[in-house]
């Protein structure tokens, strides 16, 4: 005879009544089912015959749940809740496609319902969704920011950036009067602007402070076609020497320093001593450059033409084209490769090998970034499987629980594909609602973590969660609902209905689900070793970042910029006098250890390279001339910044006062020219042929400082004294035994001193310096530790759930050998035994991915191996031992029950 | 065999009649009525008992659990007054009602 009392519990799941009501309820049915299901028996039915008969009689089991729990809630039914219920059966009256519309609104409803029913399974299934959609829209967002999303300017598909390219075809930045001539002969674009960065001292307006400032051509703003929010941009007759000095002022500058005052148009600003009509204040929405949202002012790059020098100068600039109507990119290359070959016709003495660099200007703002974010991605996009591979194995445990309702409806007539849809709607539904947590979870993760990571990718500013993210976040949820939810919807529905009856669960599915069971804790365990993986190689890679030899010893140095406007110092003896003094002053203070003068500082970002030449080698062919990191320094600049001497002396005060015509190399310069020879002695160049005024003296050897940071290859360097290079502007740098902030005051106090209207840009410590250089590695780090970490929570707790699932199963069996006197101990070997051998699976699995997923990170791993076993072996044994934890629990609370209690109750 | 809508509309009444021979437990009633229709009115085990505990909540009959010697604990229904009071009105409008058809269908087809 049929178990009814088992058929009713699983059909009739009343978790809302009390305990005994549903007792009653159970009860009466039972007593109800087995007196029919005797009467049919009795009259010659056989038993399934009877069994058929008596589930006719029965009814809609559904039907009658949802009237006992309405019953049980009408004072709470709300008026919505009846109005959908009248409105679902009017239109499934209609029949045809309005009925299957009913249909699928009706298995929604239920869908809820079935959710509300089992907040515990229904909470951990949505809390993991959640957190792996929402894991994929916070990247998604950021490659949607950087990658996706067209750049705020008007067709910015045709803009392009433009640079210079030299003998070695490498690019960099234009020189000033190149530009003024691509921008006259070129023929394949509209529009052709150009800008560098500086800044200016602000006075007038409060505190003297320090301004960012764009200097750009007045053709900029139409090349981007963008107009100012008020005023106008700059004219063509302000864009030269001797025109109005005139600015633009940015949404923020206007909105910080004046208030948003429309007045503001009109006024005057200080910059560096000249005053400058404000004219214009750009849209709020404008960043330039696109990169970044941080600048003040702009003003016209051609006033300064004659600071920028001529066709070999390269003082920073970048340019932007806009490509004409109908150009296409191949056409521009092939116009500009004519331009650039004239030019080199023209100037064959300075523009030998000249040549022009193109790229898309979203693919060049973009290009620091796309790598480590599609890594990324990969990341999350590993976690989020691992969380619907987590959901679908409750999803399995759950159906089993419910094979007797769905073979009960599939008796009772309805077909396979209307229970198959039932199925998958409650897991989409599910789906869902983690997508729309998600998105919950990324909106509040970007808006917390916008100033975390402001700095560390470009166009941060512009994350933001919008119609496109919640699109891929829905139509995620869609997809992986579908396919996480169709293996237990499939399996539940394509059961033959009679055998689930006869036997309750167990059987030839049974073995399927456990599969599907297994299959899933594998592919969970194989991705998190991979991420965990990945991630171990990330973290190595960042230890051995972060202890690099930078060649420099950056702890206790203090930095602080200062620029002389020209205003007040025009000549380079007042501006050597101004630093001279101001570096006694403050090595002379109490707690100083050193202070010393530079043009450029290392790990800031500044750098001023030339062409070096070897008196009495051969000219060298084009293309192969040597290039070098020029900095001129004070006396007292290595021992300063902690850099080693290597041979001969440093470079010393004497060297400055008399601008001694004496340079001090670095080790590399040695190893490319002089390997065999004594450096010391040697003379060389920066231009070729050299007069004999023009030569410098070899007087030191120093050890390679890597001035961008571990992670960049830098040129050798070549030291001078201060005093061969006009110092308006330069780095001051002061070792020192005190607190930062002490030695910052010390520093601000003695420029005061000297000079009330000269500010200091914000001083820095090298050490921050140095740790921003590796602070996109620290960046992809830290979230890769935080998905991983997630990945193991997740893993752990699938394991877990499981395994809970496959021991309950194994109760009766495991009571039995306990009964019939197995060692406890021995069982529990057994039970666990059976969750290590998948975990084990697993794992190798892990390994092949590990692999796979180390390649992917390859671009991100500095000075250790792509694929290393140690990481590798170690994250698969991390997730053994983790595993094993979770394997331990539900096994040991197996074998602690009373075997007597199992049997009865099994 | 009679319509859905004309069993159910009656369910009530006949539920209550059957219930003045003295309580009876589920089973029990459903048989009563299929006998004593002569297996034309027929339920769903489950509309009657969505039925009985509908009554129940409205304090009609009241269901309680027995144990016979020999037999197992079943859950028994038994009238309450007010049930009485709803049989006694429900019978008497059913009666005129009846009555009204039957006057309405015998003057048309007599």
């Amino acid at each position: 005879m049929p178990d009814w009392k088992e058929i009713i519990r699983e059909n009739l799941p009343l978790p809302e009544m009390t305990g005994l009501r549903a007792e009653r309820i159970i009860g009466e049915l039972t007593d109800h089912l087995e007196e029919a299901f005797q009467k049919y028996r009795a009259r010659g039915s056989s038993d399934s015959e009877a069994m058929q008969q008596v589930l006719d009689r029965m009814g809609d089991w559904r039907e009658f749940v949802d009237e006992l729990l309405k019953e049980e809630y009408r004072h709470t039914r709300s008026r919505t809740d009846i109005a959908f219920e009248r409105a679902e059966q009017s239109i499934r009256r209609r029949g045809g496609f309005a009925a299957s519309i009913a249909d699928t609104w009706q298995d929604i409803r239920h869908a809820l319902r079935t959710i509300r029913r089992n907040p515990a399974f229904s909470l951990t299934a949505i809390a993991t969704l959640t957190l792996g959609i929402g894991g994929v829209i916070i990247i998604f967002s950021l490659i949607n920011a950087v990658l996706i999303r067209p750049l705020p300017f008007p067709e910015s598909e045709r803009l392009v950036l433009l640079l210079e390219t030299g003998a070695s075809g490498n690019a960099m930045t234009m020189s000033y009067v190149n530009f003024r001539d691509w921008q006259e002969r070129n023929r394949s674009f509209e529009e052709m602007g150009c800008w560098n960065e500086t800044e200016f001292n602000l006075t007038g307006l409060g505190v003297p402070s320090v301004v960012t400032a764009i200097p750009t051509t007045a053709s900029l703003f139409r090349t981007l076609g963008i107009e100012p929010e008020l005023g106008r941009t700059f004219l063509e007759e302000e864009d030269r020497v001797g025109g109005n000095p005139v600015t633009v002022l940015t949404w923020d500058f206007w909105q910080n320093r004046l208030g948003g005052d429309p007045a503001a148009v009109g006024s005057t600003l200080i910059l560096n001593g000249i005053p400058h009509t404000v004219i214009g204040v750009m849209p709020r929405t404008f960043a330039f450059p696109p990169d970044n949202d941080r600048r003040d002012l702009f003003l016209p790059i051609g006033q300064a033409a004659p600071y920028l020098g001529g066709r070999t100068s390269h003082p920073g600039i970048y340019a932007i084209g806009r490509l004409a109507e109908g150009v296409t990119p191949e056409q521009a290359r092939s116009d500009m490769d004519a331009v650039t070959a004239s030019l080199e016709a023209d100037y064959p003495d300075e523009l030998e090998g000249h040549g022009a660099y193109m790229r898309d200007l979203q693919e060049f703002v973009a290009r620091r970034a796309d790598d480590p974010l599609w890594q990324l991605l990969a990341a999350v996009g590993l976690l989020l499987i691992i969380a619907c591979s987590n959901v679908a194995t409750l999803l399995l445990a759950q159906t089993t629980a419910r094979q007797s309702e769905i073979a009960l409806r599939s008796t009772l007539g309805a077909g396979r594909g209307r229970l198959v849809r039932l199925l998958l709607v409650r897991s989409v539904t599910l789906w869902l609602a983690g997508g729309l947590l998600g998105i919950a979870l990324a909106v509040v993760v970007i808006r917390s973590a916008s100033p975390l990571w402001a700095d560390l990718l470009p166009r941060t500013f512009a994350v933001t969660i919008d119609a496109r993210a919640v699109v891929v976040a829905l139509g995620l949820a869609l997809v992986t609902g579908v396919l996480f939810g169709l293996a237990p919807a499939l399996l539940t529905a394509f059961r033959d209905p009679a055998s689930i009856l006869r036997s309750g669960a167990g059987s030839s599915a049974g073995v399927t689900r456990r599969r599907l069971q297994k299959g899933l804790i594998v592919a969970e365990v194989g991705l998190a070793v991979a991420l965990l993986a990945g991630t171990g190689q990330m973290v190595r890679s960042l230890s051995r970042l972060t202890t690099a030899d930078l060649g420099l010893e950056p702890a206790g140095v203090l930095a602080g910029e200062i620029s002389l406007p020209p205003m007040r110092y025009p000549e380079e003896s007042r501006q050597l006098a101004f630093f001279t003094n101001l570096r006694e002053s403050i090595a002379s203070q109490p707690g100083i250890g050193a202070a010393a003068v530079c043009r450029s500082l290392p790990l800031s970002g500044s750098g001023w390279q030339m062409n070096f030449f070897v008196a009495g080698a051969p000219e060298p062919a084009p293309g192969e001339v040597s290039w070098t990191e020029i900095n001129v320094v004070s006396a007292d600049y290595f021992t300063v910044m902690g850099i080693a001497l290597l041979q001969g002396r440093f470079i010393t005060a004497e060297d400055v006062t008399d601008a001694r015509p004496v340079a001090v190399v670095d080790e590399l310069v040695v190893a490319e020219h002089w390997p065999d020879e004594n450096p010391i002695g040697q003379r060389i160049s920066f231009s070729w042929p050299a007069e004999e005024s023009d030569l410098f003296e070899v007087v030191g050897v120093v050890r390679h400082v890597f001035a961008r940071g571990p992670i960049d290859a830098t040129l050798p360097e070549i030291y001078a004294p201060l005093s061969t290079a006009s110092p308006d502007h330069a780095w001051l740098t002061v070792q020192a035994d005190l607190p930062a902030h002490e030695v910052a005051d010390l520093i601000r106090e003695q420029v005061q001193m000297l000079d009330p209207d000269q500010p200091v840009k914000e001083i820095v410590q090298l050490t921050d310096l140095a740790r921003t250089t590796t602070r996109q590695s620290r960046f992809v780090t830290l979230l890769l530790v935080i998905f991983a970490s997630a990945a193991l929570m997740l893993t752990s707790i699938g394991i877990y759930g499981v395994m809970s699932y496959l021991t309950a199963e194994r109760s009766y069996e495991i009571g039995v050998r306990i009964a019939l006197g197995a060692r406890r101990g021995h069982v529990l070997g057994s039970v666990i035994g059976q969750g290590l051998r998948t975990v084990a699976v697993g794992a190798g699995f892990g390994i092949a991915l590990a692999i796979l997923f180390g390649l992917l990170l390859r671009s991100q791993l500095f000075q250790i191996a792509t694929v290393s076993p140690v990481t590798i072996i170690g994250a698969a044994i991390g997730m053994g031992a983790v595993a094993a934890a979770a394997t331990w629990i539900p096994a040991r609370r197996s074998t602690r029950v009373d075997p007597i209690t199992v049997l009865k109750t099994t | 065999m009679f319509s859905p809508e004309l069993k159910k509309g009656s369910m009530d009444l006949l539920i209550l009649s059957i219930l003045t021979e003295g309580e009876r437990h589920g089973y029990a009633i459903g048989q009563a009525i299929e006998e004593l229709s002569e297996g034309r009115i027929e339920f769903r085990i489950s509309t009657l008992y969505q039925t009985l505990y509908r009554m129940e909540r409205k304090g009609w009959i009241s269901g309680r659990w027995i144990e016979k010697s020999g037999e197992r604990r079943r859950c028994a229904y038994a009238l309450t007054d007010e049930g009485r009071t709803i049989l006694t009105r429900r019978l008497k409008s059913w009666h005129e009602f009846t009555a009204t058809i039957n006057k309405i269908v015998g003057l048309t087809h007599a």
